[in-house]
């Protein structure tokens, strides 16, 4: 049986905090696993407004895949805290508040795409009708047809949609076009932008036009830590261009 | 967690080997082996009877184990190699959820297998028991389950999706041929008579088999079957908590 939904604030809180002002809060947050000579994440501070879109840059080994772990509380940090819209991240996720499409998350087998979103609707907490998830993820025509078997740009769109099942304030998306064509990429974007009215959102990508274009922020990761946070017109003004103002920062000795 | 449970079961609903190893296979060697081939001449009516009997709890226990480590292992390992196992994570669905919901369809799918087998040869196979005696003995066939239940969860947890069916396929046949459930263990060689003695197959068996001749289950069929719950079940559990089961946040 799904949880109760998590109440956004304890009974008594003003009304003025009713929204919390961080849908992310990381602080001082360190995860070093056992075996390893260095930390992944060392002492790093990142947050992410309400309603605000984040996009997470660095390169591979940077720590974003392990940051998007901590804030869906998957992996434990070894100090620091991470707080997702004001409770502890796991909680986040449990109350249904987060929602995530990760690269290292797959569909099952022997089912159709209407049966398995109808689950995720309802261990959500039916927040959302099937009918319209369908419609708004574009999946209307594909009800029908095994999760399992689509093309790689159809079943993203189906996780893209188990991400959106319950409706969550928050949504964190580990490079979400990676495996799409500029069509498929172009319309996950349109999608994005009209199902994310009001939602915070980080994303992860290695497409710096992405960025560009898609987030309000940009924070680049660099050996663990937070190597720019800024607009992503700031960050194009550290160079001739975002490209080379991105691998001026990423590549300086660390 | 109904909800769980009803997606569940609509996904092995559609597995096909579930109806061959589960179902199928062992009604048509049933149906071959007492109805079919004709017996040795001499064998009286009684004693056909009890062969019926025993066979009938032999291909019951057969398509039983094979439902529920069919149902678990392979799946398992499956759900874990496509990542499903960790978007349920994202979703508010409790690891101990997920464990009792797998558990849950694992032992319905072994239910109809028991009660499908039980009911061919009770109805149509010349099979009869009094009513308390079928309720006793598929509870007790069914309860049996629970053992080959831990083992096709801990298989899931150490397996590839290279080597998930042949293993899993492998060790049904395996404890089935050397539990005695296709030949009786008497025509076996002594050491493989004793190698009988400590499976949990042959211990399932051997429970059905009292039943159905009127007698009871030896206290040693019990104990085996627990004992091999409990191993698996832990071994299963830590395994499970070790790739799945980091909760803190």
């Amino acid at each position: 049986m799904p949880k109760e939904p998590l109440s956004p604030l304890p009974p008594g809180a003003p009304a003025s905090a009713a929204r919390p002002l961080f849908a992310v809060e990381l602080r001082n947050v360190t995860v070093h696993p056992k075996g390893l000579e260095r930390p992944v994440v060392a002492g790093l501070d990142l947050m992410v407004r309400t309603g605000e879109v984040v996009a997470l840059l660095g390169p591979n080994g940077a720590g974003k895949s392990t940051l998007i772990d901590v804030m869906l509380g998957l992996r434990p940090t070894n100090e620091g805290e991470a707080l997702v819209l004001g409770r502890p991240a796991r909680e986040a996720v449990e109350g249904g508040l987060t929602g995530a499409l990760l690269q290292s998350a797959g569909l099952p087998q022997a089912t159709t795409v209407a049966s398995l979103l109808r689950f995720a609707v309802a261990v959500q907490g039916h927040r959302i009708g099937l009918e319209e998830l369908l419609a708004r993820t574009g999946l209307k025509d594909l009800r029908n047809r095994r999760a399992d078997r689509l093309s790689g740009g159809q079943q993203q769109r189906v996780r893209f949609a188990l991400a959106l099942a319950g409706d969550p304030d928050l949504l964190i998306l580990d490079e979400p076009t990676a495996a799409l064509d500029p069509q498929a990429r172009r319309d996950f974007w349109r999608t994005l932008h009209e199902v994310t009215a009001g939602r915070s959102v980080l994303f992860t990508t290695h497409l710096l036009e992405e960025a560009e274009r898609h987030a309000d922020r940009v924070v680049v990761l660099r050996g663990g830590g937070v190597a720019f946070d800024g607009t992503p017109q700031a960050l194009r003004a550290l160079g001739a261009d975002m490209n080379e103002a991105y691998l001026a920062l990423t590549e300086e000795a660390a | 967690m109904s909800d769980f449970l009803r997606f569940e079961f609509g996904r092995a609903l559609r597995n096909r080997r579930y109806y061959v190893f589960g179902l199928v296979m062992p009604t048509l060697f049933y149906l071959v082996f007492t109805k079919a081939m004709p017996a040795p001449p001499g064998t009286s009516a009684s004693a056909r009877e009890h062969w019926s009997a025993l066979y009938m709890v032999s291909m019951a226990c057969f398509g039983a184990i094979g439902s529920v480590l069919g149902n678990l292992s392979p799946t398992l390992v499956n759900e874990r190699a496509t990542g499903w196992a960790r978007q349920l994570r994202l979703l508010r669905l409790s690891g101990g959820q997920w464990l009792a919901g797998k558990l849950a369809v694992a032992m319905t799918l072994a239910a109809l297998a028991l009660g499908i087998q039980l009911a061919v040869a009770g109805l149509g196979g010349g099979v009869s028991l009094s009513a308390g005696r079928w309720a006793l003995l598929a509870a007790l066939l069914w309860a049996g389950c629970l053992p080959f239940a831990a083992l096709g969860i801990m298989l899931g947890q150490v397996l590839t999706p290279e080597n998930s069916y042949p293993v899993t396929s492998g060790a049904h046949l395996v404890l089935a041929l050397l539990g005695g459930l296709w030949l009786p263990v008497s025509v076996f060689p002594s050491a493989l008579r004793e190698v009988a003695q400590v499976l949990p197959s042959y211990r399932l068996g051997s429970l059905g088999w009292s039943l159905v001749l009127g007698g009871t289950p030896s206290e040693l069929d019990g104990v085996v079957l627990i004992v091999f719950a409990v191993l698996a079940g832990a071994a299963a559990w830590l395994l499970w908590r070790a790739r799945w089961g980091v909760s803190a946040g």
